[in-house]
C-alpha cells in the first residue's frame, strides 16, 4: 500500500501545470463551500443572537400542558406561587436571569379611537440588560410602573407619540372591568406585522394589578449560551416535574427554526452546485491526462501488471489531489477571513431587524472537515469514469493510442 | 530443444465497417527455449500482432498457442495477467518508462508483485542494472537519460523479473547505431547468462544477424525461415 501511495504522490508531480490546474479547481471549491458554509453559519448565528436577545430568550418555562393550546381562562394555570417558581429554576447553575411575565388583551383608548390589543407585563430592570435586540424607533423601554411601550402599528393606529397618555381597559381574572392610565415611554418595530400593529408591553406589577392577581404566566430565561439548554431543561424538570421548559428554536419555529432550515436547504443547493462544477472542471482534466498515458498503462498491463492495481493507484493519486486541493482551498478560505472580510460582511436589515448588521464567517470544526472531504470525494467520482475507460481498454489499444 | 511456442493454425481479423479485415492467415510455429528469433517483414505484415498474441495481450480469432507446454489461448484475463507478470517480458519501441520514477525504481516496479520484499527488490533491480551498464544512473530520472539508456531501463524492467521470453517490437528503431549495438550486445549477454528467450519483431539487419532463428512474413503469413 505504501508503494502505491508513494507511486501515486509522485504521479501528481508528472505534470505539474496540469496539476496545478486541478489543485486550482479542487482548492476553489473547498474555499467556496468553507466561506459559504462559514456565511451562512455566521447570517444564522446572527439571526439567532436578534431572536435570543429580541423577545424570546434561550427559552421559556410555562405552567405543564399549557404551551401551544387554548384556554378559556388561561390564568387559572399560571403560576400561583412565582418565587417559588424561580427559585426552582435559578437551581439549575445553567440559568443566568429569570424574565416573569404575563400576557392580556385589552384595549388601549386614546381620544376617539379604541383599538384591541395584546401586550405583556415585564419587569423592565431585568429585561433591559438582557434583550437588548429591541428597536425602538423612538423613545425608550419601560423604567416606571405608569409607563406604556407601543408597537409601531399600534401607536399609528391611535396616534400615539412618546410622553402621550393612553388608558389601557382590561378585564380582571374575576371579569371585572379595570383600567389604567399609562404614559408612552417607546415605540419599537420587530418587522413582525402580526406584533407591531397590536402589541404593547407594561410593568408586570402592573399588568398583574389590571388583572388583579398575582400570577405569573411565565419565565422567559438567560442561560450560559445555547448549547446549555439541555442542562437547563434537565435541571428544571428534575426541581419541578411540573414546569415545562420551551427552547426559543420552538417557541420562534416560524421564523427561526423556518430560516434554518431554509437557510440549510438552500445551502445544500448550492454545494451541489459548487461540487458539480468541481467535478466537472477536473473530469477534464483527469480525463486527458489519463489519455496521455494510455502506452505506459499498455506497457504496464503487457508486462503482467493487473487492472486493479493500476485502479488503486489512479485512485489514490486523485485522492490525494482531491485531499491537497481541500486543503489548500482550506488555507485560501482562512486566509481571505482574516484579511478581505476581517470586518465582515455588509448585510441589509434581516427579517424583524431595522438597521443593516455584520455578518462574521463562522468556520466550525465540522464545516473544515466537509471542505477537505467533499471536494476530494467530488475528485474521486470524477476520476472514476475516466480510469475504468482506460483500463477497460485492450492493450493494444492502449499502446496504440500514443 | 524444447518448444518454447507452439502455434497452430493462428488466425486474427479485426473488423472494419462491420467487415473482418485478416491480419494473420493460418500461422503454423514453433520457437525454441533460450533462442534468439527474429520476425521479420515489410510493414503491415502482422508481425507486431503476432508478437502481442504470443505475449497474450490480445486473442486470436482462431487457432491455439501453446506457451512453456501449457495451453494459453482462451485463458481468463487475470490468469493472462498471471502469465506475462512470471513469464514475459515486453519491450516496446517507445519504452513507456515512469518518468515520476527513479531508474531503479522502474526496474524493480513488478518485483513486489512477484513477492520480492523490500530489500530484495532493490539488490534485484540493481544487479540487473549492473548487467546493463547503468548502475551508475540508478537514482537518476528516465528523462535524465539518453534515448538507449532508457531503453535499456525498459530492458532492466523487463528482464528483472526474470521471464522465460522477452518480447521486443522494434527495439532498436528509435536508437543510433552505436546505442543499437550496445542494446543488441546487451540481450546476448542475458541471453548467455539467464537462458532467456528473446523473439523480435524488426526490421534492423544488424539485429537478424544475431538471430539463431528468422522467419519472415508477408501478407499474414510466415513466408519461409532463414
Amino acid at each position: 500500500m505504501i508503494d502505491l501511495v508513494k507511486i501515486s504522490w509522485r504521479n501528481l508531480f508528472r505534470n505539474p501545470r496540469r496539476t496545478a490546474a486541478s489543485l486550482c479547481t479542487v482548492a476553489l471549491g473547498a474555499a467556496g463551500l468553507l466561506i459559504y458554509q462559514g456565511f451562512n453559519t455566521g447570517v444564522m448565528n446572527q439571526y439567532r443572537e436578534n431572536v435570543i436577545h429580541g423577545y424570546y430568550g434561550y427559552g421559556q418555562v410555562f405552567p405543564a400542558d399549557y404551551y401551544g393550546k387554548v384556554h378559556e381562562q388561561p390564568w387559572k394555570k399560571w403560576f400561583e406561587h412565582p418565587d417559588e417558581v424561580e427559585a426552582q429554576i435559578r437551581s439549575s447553575s445553567a440559568v443566568t436571569q429569570v424574565f416573569p411575565r404575563v400576557s392580556f388583551y385589552a384595549f388601549i383608548v386614546k381620544g376617539g379611537i379604541t383599538l384591541g390589543g395584546k401586550g405583556e407585563g415585564v419587569i423592565p430592570d431585568r429585561e433591559n440588560s438582557f434583550f437588548t435586540e429591541m428597536n425602538f424607533i423612538s423613545g425608550t423601554d419601560l423604567h416606571n410602573s405608569d409607563e406604556i411601550i407601543l408597537g409601531k402599528g399600534l401607536a399609528e393606529s391611535v396616534d400615539a407619540k412618546v410622553g402621550d397618555t393612553i388608558t389601557l381597559l382590561t378585564q380582571t381574572v374575576n371579569g371585572q372591568l379595570n383600567g389604567a392610565d399609562l404614559k408612552v415611554a417607546g415605540i419599537f418595530y420587530t418587522g413582525k406585522k402580526v406584533i407591531d400593529d397590536a402589541f404593547y408591553r407594561v410593568e408586570l406589577k402592573q399588568a398583574q394589578a389590571l388583572l388583579d392577581t398575582n400570577r405569573v404566566e411565565m419565565f422567559a430565561l438567560a442561560t450560559k449560551g445555547v448549547e446549555a439548554w439541555p442542562q437547563v431543561e434537565h435541571d428544571i424538570r428534575k426541581a419541578n416535574a411540573q414546569l415545562d421548559p420551551i427552547p426559543f428554536e420552538i417557541l420562534d419555529k416560524n421564523y427561526y427554526q423556518n430560516s434554518v432550515d431554509f437557510l440549510n436547504a438552500q445551502f445544500s443547493f448550492i454545494r451541489s452546485i459548487i461540487l458539480v462544477i468541481v467535478a466537472m472542471g477536473i473530469f477534464n482534466v483527469i480525463s486527458v491526462g489519463l489519455l496521455e498515458r494510455a502506452g505506459e498503462v499498455g506497457a504496464l498491463r503487457a508486462n503482467g501488471e493487473k487492472r486493479t492495481r493500476l485502479f488503486r493507484i489512479f485512485l489514490i493519486e486523485n485522492s490525494l489531489l482531491g485531499i491537497l486541493g481541500g486543503f489548500l482551498g482550506i488555507c485560501l478560505a482562512v486566509l481571505i477571513n482574516k484579511t478581505l472580510l476581517v470586518k465582515g460582511v455588509p448585510m441589509p436589515p434581516a427579517p424583524g431587524i431595522t438597521r443593516q448588521f455584520w455578518v462574521f464567517l463562522e468556520i466550525l470544526p465540522s464545516h473544515y472537515i466537509q471542505a477537505l472531504l467533499l471536494p476530494m470525494l467530488a475528485t474521486v467520482v470524477a476520476s472514476v469514469w475516466p480510469i475504468v475507460k482506460l483500463l477497460k481498454k485492450s492493450i493494444p489499444e492502449l499502446l496504440r493510442s500514443t | 530443444m524444447s518448444a518454447l511456442y507452439r502455434l497452430k493454425g493462428l488466425e486474427y481479423s479485426y473488423i472494419w465497417n462491420k467487415e473482418p479485415v485478416p491480419v494473420l492467415k493460418g500461422i503454423d510455429l514453433e520457437l525454441e527455449k533460450g533462442c534468439f528469433t527474429c520476425i521479420v517483414g515489410p510493414s503491415g505484415t502482422g508481425k507486431t500482432t503476432l508478437l502481442n498474441l504470443l505475449g497474450l495481450i490480445d486473442t486470436p480469432t482462431s487457432g491455439h498457442i501453446e506457451f512453456a507446454g501449457e495451453e494459453v489461448t482462451h485463458l481468463k484475463e487475470s490468469a493472462k495477467e498471471q502469465v506475462r507478470l512470471h513469464k514475459v517480458g515486453f519491450i516496446f519501441q517507445a519504452f513507456y518508462l515512469i518518468p515520476t520514477l527513479t531508474v531503479l525504481e522502474n526496474t524493480a516496479y513488478f518485483l513486489p508483485s512477484l513477492g520480492y520484499t523490500h530489500a530484495a527488490a532493490q539488490k534485484t533491480a540493481l544487479e540487473t542494472l549492473e548487467l546493463l551498464g547503468l548502475a551508475d544512473h540508478a537514482k537518476k530520472k528516465p528523462l535524465e537519460l539518453s534515448g538507449g539508456q532508457r531503453q535499456r531501463v525498459a530492458i532492466a524492467r523487463a528482464i528483472a523479473k526474470k521471464p522465460m521470453v522477452v518480447l521486443a517490437d522494434e527495439p532498436t528503431a528509435n536508437l543510433d547505431s552505436v546505442t543499437a549495438e550496445k542494446t543488441i550486445n546487451a540481450f546476448k549477454e542475458l541471453q548467455k547468462s539467464e537462458n532467456t528467450s528473446f523473439i523480435f519483431s524488426t526490421h534492423d539487419s544488424h539485429l537478424v544477424s544475431f538471430a539463431r532463428s528468422v522467419y519472415r512474413m508477408k501478407d499474414g503469413q510466415i513466408e519461409g525461415r532463414g
